[in-house]
C-alpha cells in the first residue's frame, strides 16, 4: 500500500532542511577564505568534492534519512534533491551578500557556490530529519535501525556517520588560515596535546560521560580493549577526513611532512568532536 | 512498512534539484577536459576621466584573460609619455580567473588628452 505526505508536511520538511542548512553552514558562508577557495579549487578537485558530497548525503539517508525505503535509488534521489536545494540556498546567501556577481566568471562563481554548497547540503538532510519538534511529523522510528541491529552492520554505519560528522562540524574551519597558523606556530609538543585531547575527549564522549545518544548508537564494550578500539576508530576517521578537506582546500602545498601532520592533527580536534558528539546527534 | 509516494511539491523539488546538480556536474567535467589551465595574463584598459573638486579620477578595468588566479595583483599607471610623469598605483587582493576587476586611479595632473600606460608590477600564484 502507498500513500503520499500532505503539500503541508512536506513543505515543514523542506523548512527544516533549510534551517538546518542555515544552522550549520552560516560561518562558513560568511568566511573569506571559503570564498576565495572556491575559486582557487580546480575543476578536478571541484568534482570529487561535489561527488564525496553526494556520496556522504546518500550515506546519512541510507542510515538515517527519514524517506528512502533503502533502495539505493531512493537514497540517490534524495541526495539530489537535498544537494540540489543547498546549491539553491548557497546561490541565495551568497547573492544577498554580495559574494556573487555577473561580472565574475562562471568558473569563479560555480567554484564558490560548490564548496560552499556541500555542508549546505549535510546540514539540510539533517536538519530534515532531526530538527522536526513531534514524532508525528515524522515517520515512525526508522526500521532499518532495528533490523540491522549486528556489530557488523553498527561498525559501518558508525564510521559512515562519523565521516558525515567530522565534515559538517570541521568545513568550517578547515579552509582558515588559524589552522596552518596554530599548526606551524605552536611546536611539537603542543601539537602532540592537542591529538592526545582529542583521542581523550572522543572517546569520553563515546563512552564514559553518558552523551545523549551515546547508549542507543555506540556498541556497548566487553572490555576495556572495546573502548580502546572504538575510540581509535573514531579518531582515525576524524584524522582521514582532517587530511581530505585538507587536501581539498590546497592547505599541503609546499609543506614539509611535518607541517602537514601538524595541520591535519590541529584539524583533527574539531573533526572529533564531529566524528564523535556530532555523530551522535545527528542521529538521535 | 507503508512506502510513501512523492507528493507533487517534493516531485517538483526532486527534479529541480537533480537538474541543478548534473547541470554543475556536466559543467565541472565540461572545464576540467576543455579548459586549459593558463597562467594568469592581465589587460588593463582605462574608462573616461571624471574631474573631482582637487584630482581627476579615472576608471580602470582589470581583466584576467588567464585560467589560473593571481594574487595580491599590483598595477602601476603612468600619465604622459615618459617616466618622469605622475604615477598611480592599485593593488588587488585577488584576480580569479577570467574574471574582471573594476577600480579607480587618482591624478593630480588632468588626464584628458594625455597618454595613459598600465604596467602590471608583480602579483602571486596561490
Amino acid at each position: 500500500m502507498s500513500s503520499s505526505n500532505s503539500i503541508a508536511l512536506s513543505l515543514k520538511e523542506y523548512g527544516r532542511g533549510i534551517i538546518g542548512g542555515l544552522l550549520f553552514s552560516l560561518p562558513m558562508l560568511y568566511t573569506m577564505e571559503l570564498w576565495w577557495a572556491g575559486f582557487l579549487s580546480s575543476p578536478s578537485r571541484l568534482l570529487i568534492y561535489l561527488l564525496v558530497g553526494i556520496f556522504l548525503l546518500m550515506v546519512y539517508n541510507h542510515y538515517v534519512g527519514l524517506r528512502n525505503d533503502g533502495s539505493l535509488f531512493e537514497g540517490f534521489m534524495e541526495s539530489l534533491e537535498e544537494m540540489g536545494l543547498g546549491i539553491l540556498l548557497t546561490v541565495l546567501i551568497l547573492y544577498i551578500t554580495g559574494r556573487i556577481s555577473p561580472g565574475m566568471s562562471l568558473s569563479e562563481i560555480s567554484g564558490k557556490i560548490i564548496v560552499e554548497a556541500v555542508t549546505v547540503a549535510i546540514g539540510i538532510s539533517v536538519g530534515k530529519s532531526q530538527l522536526g519538534g513531534s514524532k508525528d511529523d515524522n515517520d515512525d522510528e526508522n526500521p532499518k535501525d532495528k533490523k540491522h541491529k549486528n556489530s557488523h552492520y553498527h561498525l559501518i554505519r558508525s564510521i559512515n556517520l562519523a565521516l558525515c560528522g567530522s565534515i559538517l562540524v570541521a568545513s568550517n574551519v578547515a579552509p582558515t588560515e588559524e589552522i596552518i597558523q596554530i599548526a606551524l606556530e605552536s611546536g611539537i609538543f603542543k601539537v602532540l596535546i592537542v591529538s592526545l585531547l582529542s583521542f581523550a575527549m572522543g572517546g569520553a564522549i563515546l563512552y564514559h560521560i553518558n552523551f545523549k545518544g551515546a547508549k542507543e548508537w555506540v556498541m556497548e564494550p566487553d572490555s576495556n580493549w572495546d573502548v580502546l578500539a572504538g575510540t581509535i576508530i573514531m579518531y582515525s576517521v576524524a584524522l582521514v577526513s582532517s587530511t581530505f578537506m585538507l587536501w581539498f582546500f590546497g592547505r599541503f602545498e609546499g609543506l614539509p611532512l611535518s607541517g602537514i601532520i601538524a595541520q591535519i592533527v590541529v584539524l583533527g580536534f574539531p573533526a572529533t568532536l564531529g566524528a564523535s558528539a556530532g555523530r551522535l546527534l545527528i542521529q538521535s | 512498512m507503508e512506502k510513501k509516494k512523492k507528493n507533487w511539491v517534493e516531485i517538483v523539488v526532486t527534479v529541480i534539484s537533480a537538474v541543478i546538480v548534473l547541470f554543475t556536474l556536466v559543467f565541472l567535467t565540461y572545464q576540467l577536459l576543455t579548459e586549459e589551465q593558463t597562467p594568469p595574463d592581465i589587460v588593463v584598459t582605462f574608462g573616461k576621466p571624471m574631474a573631482k573638486q582637487n584630482y581627476f579620477a579615472i576608471p580602470i578595468t582589470a581583466e584576467n584573460k588567464g585560467a589560473k588566479t593571481a594574487q595580491k595583483v599590483r598595477i602601476e599607471i603612468v600619465l604622459g609619455e615618459d617616466n618622469s610623469n605622475e604615477k598611480a598605483h592599485i593593488e588587488f587582493d585577488y584576480m580569479p580567473g577570467k574574471s574582471i576587476v573594476k577600480g579607480w586611479v587618482n591624478f593630480n595632473e588632468d588626464p584628458t588628452g594625455q597618454k595613459l600606460g598600465a604596467h602590471v608590477l608583480g602579483y602571486v600564484v596561490p
